[in-house]
């Protein structure tokens, strides 16, 4: 209770300095609970295409279902020589991994992570509710590929760097339809905010309304993702290992990670945008974390649909990637925008 | 050397702390250490069997088939076999493997190649030779241009004769490696 | 071998001989296949572990018979090691049923796949001048419209008295040459199914086969269809109970020979869809 009592009292006088250490605190267990969710996902990924593939996945490493496999991959990542190759910018090779993935976590600050219901009132999980977070989201996605690029160029290897283009040039033709498919989402809703879009969605989801941008985005996000029709960026036959191939230990664990995070996010991101997010019938008797419970299934369905498809369609060329982006993506989300734009003024 | 010429406190508390050990060691010793105690103090205690229990988990192997028994090293991490379920799966470039398997026999010519293979690999790293022609040359032996003895070129920690093994004396082969690893026996000493 | 020594093998085994052949060209074609697709796609493609266990099923009856899976040292002079086991004709006649369901899935499977058209379809064109100017044998030669099989051109074993086809494609693209090794493992499965039904009861050794085999001076050279395509042996003898040269012609290194033309001025992803469609075991060639 003094304890207590002190902080109100320190939170009165000093309300900066409290708002900052809040703000940190809320960071910090942001930053672990996602890292503990992208752990799992790995394993849930190794679990998923284990099954999809006739075969068992991870199974001995703590226990029958081989929870704790990604612990021992960290640990021996971590233990890992860490090799700069000689020739290498160096502060740019140390930093890439770290760039990768705090342009990731900034993502993460301006997510809602589904709801919960207080007296009646639905509470959204977001630790920053700006008004503008669909856009700011958006733009940070695109910045994701600044950090592969970094990792490609300054590890001094053909490789690397064949990697970091197509990464970049896939980006760029992508994030075009993408960006297209959140305004027509946001004019819909009327507003850029990501709780108020999944408000607008009580009624109807938005991938009913638009089934068309519901596809594009669908595909525009594989792409930002690097799954695997459009891995090309570390294509393992083609580029050994594309960007990261120069990457050893706890640097290579970083962007291996990073990965996994965005496909996190990015699946939190569709499943808040066109599937109505935590909307769903109440469950009467936990009705306190029914919302809870809508967002993880939608959530869990996507990502399962994510590795599905991963493990079943074959590879594109960087080329046909970047006509697909440029010459047939792009008109239709233009399309669908009008599309967009005429269902909204009609309805309202 | 002790806490009291670093930050004031009574002489007593060093006395006092000269009596706490840690793993058999006095605490003062490991109080203001060095890189090389860091080292040592890993080497004996239990820390090092929760790293090698995470080295030993998690074998990401190269893939670098040759021969015919890298046919077999490709069927072992598929269906039926299935090295995930150890943790051991395959990578492509060397900077991110813990072992290097050689899967057959090695000509003048690429053992160069196959050299440098393994001097990419980053610390700590484990070699295993499998089949007749990486072990002694197999039908290749009293050939001009095929290495008959690998062993004078790397640390072979685990040989898997057969030629070629079956994919289950490949999981055998990993399971040796690890109780090596697990009890230190391993030759580059992790 | 036998050629120089004048040797017939018993007709039994001779069949033996055509179906653990024709069950190794199964397991070959579906591993290469299933390797390209590991090349096109990724290490995590379900239609290449599928294929991969398939082609254990090919595995176990091969190993029924031989004793091994890869390395069968089955083959003697004037005969064969084994008979074949009890239970042989059922459990083969299985597998080849499933085998060739799943290879016509497959089939569809590449077909209606737009990613893997885009990928395949007029890359790498070998046309058929340039493949025979190249030495190419095997699939990639008949993928550019050359039927030329060893098992017609220079009947070996009873190849003769069996009924099949020599599969050719027109286009000679990589997506063709694909087709013809699927094609030919349903083929190989009908050439099996023959033979399990005529084959004949009986010794399955020649007779009066020295201990010691000391053949005439002379040479021999022996072609037969492998997995990739023409196989040649060639055995001198000076008399003594060692050969003077033995000498294999292996197919693949023509592959390697054909690979510089076909890979000018393409992309690197085009670079695996070719280099892998042409099925190139590399440690045949470095030998």
């Amino acid at each position: 209770m003094e304890l207590l009592s002190a902080i109100t009292e320190f939170a009165a006088r000093e309300p900066k300095i409290y708002g900052l250490i809040i703000g940190l605190v809320a960071a910090a267990i942001l930053a672990s609970v996602i890292n503990v969710v992208a752990m799992l996902l790995v394993w849930l990924e190794r679990k998923v295409m284990g099954d999809l593939q006739a075969r068992y996945g991870p199974n001995r490493v703590g226990g029958r279902w081989g929870v704790l496999q990604l612990g021992a991959d960290a640990i021996k990542l971590f233990t890992k020589e860490d090799i700069i190759p000689r020739g290498a910018d160096k502060s740019v090779y140390v930093w890439a991994p770290i760039v990768a993935v705090a342009t990731t976590m900034l993502i993460a600050g301006a997510l809602p992570f589904g709801a919960v219901i207080i007296d009646g009132r639905e509470v959204p999980l977001v630790v920053a509710n700006m008004d503008i977070s669909a856009l700011y989201v958006e733009a940070v996605l695109s910045l994701m590929a600044i950090g592969a690029f970094m990792a490609g160029y300054s590890s001094n290897n053909k490789y690397s760097m064949l990697g970091a283009f197509r990464g970049v040039a896939r980006m760029i033709a992508y994030e075009v339809p993408m960006g297209v498919c959140v305004i027509s989402v946001a004019v819909m809703a009327h507003s850029l905010n990501l709780v108020e879009i999944v408000n607008a969605q009580q009624n109807i989801w938005f991938a009913v309304a638009q089934p068309l941008g519901f596809v594009i985005f669908g595909i525009a996000l594989i792409t930002d993702l690097g799954r695997m029709p459009f891995d090309q960026t570390e294509a393992e036959e083609e580029i050994i290992a594309g960007y990261n191939t120069e990457y050893s230990g706890i640097r290579f664990g970083l962007l291996y990670f990073q990965e996994y995070i965005v496909m996190l996010l990015g699946s939190i991101l569709l499943v808040l945008l066109f599937l109505g997010g935590w909307k769903g019938p109440v469950i009467p008797v936990i009705s306190f974390i029914s919302p809870m419970i809508w967002f993880f299934m939608k959530l869990l369905i996507v990502l399962v649909a994510l590795i599905w498809i991963r493990v079943s369609l074959p590879r594109f060329r960087i080329d046909q990637v970047t006509d697909l982006g440029w010459k047939i993506l792009l008109p239709l989300s233009l399309v669908n925008f009008v599309w967009a734009v005429a269902v909204g003024l009609y309805f309202a | 050397m002790g806490i009291s010429d670093v930050i004031p406190v009574p002489v007593a508390v060093d006395e006092e702390l000269e009596k706490w050990t840690i793993w058999g060691r006095p605490l003062t010793d490991v109080w203001f250490t060095t890189t090389e105690k860091i080292h040592e103090i890993i080497d004996m205690g239990p820390i090092k069997n929760v790293l090698n229990w995470g080295r030993k988990n998690s074998l990401w192997f190269l893939m670098q088939p040759m021969g015919c028994c890298g046919v077999e090293m490709l069927v072992f991490g598929c269906p039926h076999y299935d090295c995930d379920r150890f943790g051991i799966f395959p990578r492509a470039t060397p900077r991110q493997v813990d072992v290097m398997i050689i899967s057959g026999y090695i000509t003048r010519k690429y053992l160069p190649a196959i050299k440098n293979l393994w001097e990419e690999i980053p610390e700590p790293k484990w070699v295993m030779a499998i089949g007749e022609c990486a072990i002694s040359g197999g039908p290749f032996y009293d050939s001009y241009n095929i290495i008959n003895d690998t062993s004078r070129f790397f640390p072979i920690d685990v040989y898997v004769p057969g030629c070629p093994p079956r994919p289950e004396k490949f999981i055998e082969g990993f399971r040796e490696l690890q109780k090596k690893i697990k009890q230190r026996e391993d030759k580059r000493g992790y | 071998m036998e050629r120089l020594l004048g040797i017939e093998p018993p007709e039994r085994a001779q069949y033996i001989r055509i179906i653990t052949q024709e069950l190794s060209r199964i397991q070959s074609h579906l591993l290469g296949t299933a390797e390209f697709l590991t090349l096109i796609a990724s290490a995590v493609y379900s239609p290449f572990l599928y294929m991969i266990i398939d082609r254990e099923d090919v595995l176990t009856c091969i190993e029924s018979v031989t004793g091994a899976r890869i390395n069968h040292s089955f083959v003697r002079f004037g005969g064969v090691r084994n008979d074949l086991p009890d239970g042989f004709k059922d459990m083969t006649l299985d597998t080849l049923k499933m085998v060739r369901e799943k290879t016509k899935d497959y089939k569809e499977l590449f077909l209606s796949d737009s990613i893997y058209r885009r990928r395949m379809e007029g890359i790498g064109v070998l046309s058929p001048a340039e493949a025979k100017r190249l030495g190419v044998s095997g699939p990639p030669l008949r993928a550019s419209d050359t039927p030329y099989d060893m098992r017609r051109e220079d009947p070996y074993l009873l190849y003769k008295d069996l009924d099949f086809d020599v599969i050719t494609r027109k286009e000679g693209d990589s997506k063709a040459r694909v087709e013809v090794r699927l094609d030919e493992i349903i083929e190989s499965c009908y050439i099996i199914e023959q033979c399990l039904d005529q084959i004949p009861s009986g010794p399955i050794m020649a007779e009066g086969i020295p201990k010691k085999i000391k053949p005439e001076p002379g040479e021999a050279y022996y072609r037969v269809e492998d997995h990739r395509g023409e196989m040649g042996f060639f055995v001198a003898s000076d008399g003594t109970d060692k050969p003077v040269k033995v000498k294999a012609r292996g197919p693949v290194y023509a592959y390697f020979q054909a690979l510089p033309p076909l890979l000018e001025g393409v992309y690197i992803a085009d670079v695996v869809a070719i280099a892998g469609s042409m099925d190139a075991c590399t440690s045949e060639v470095d030998r």
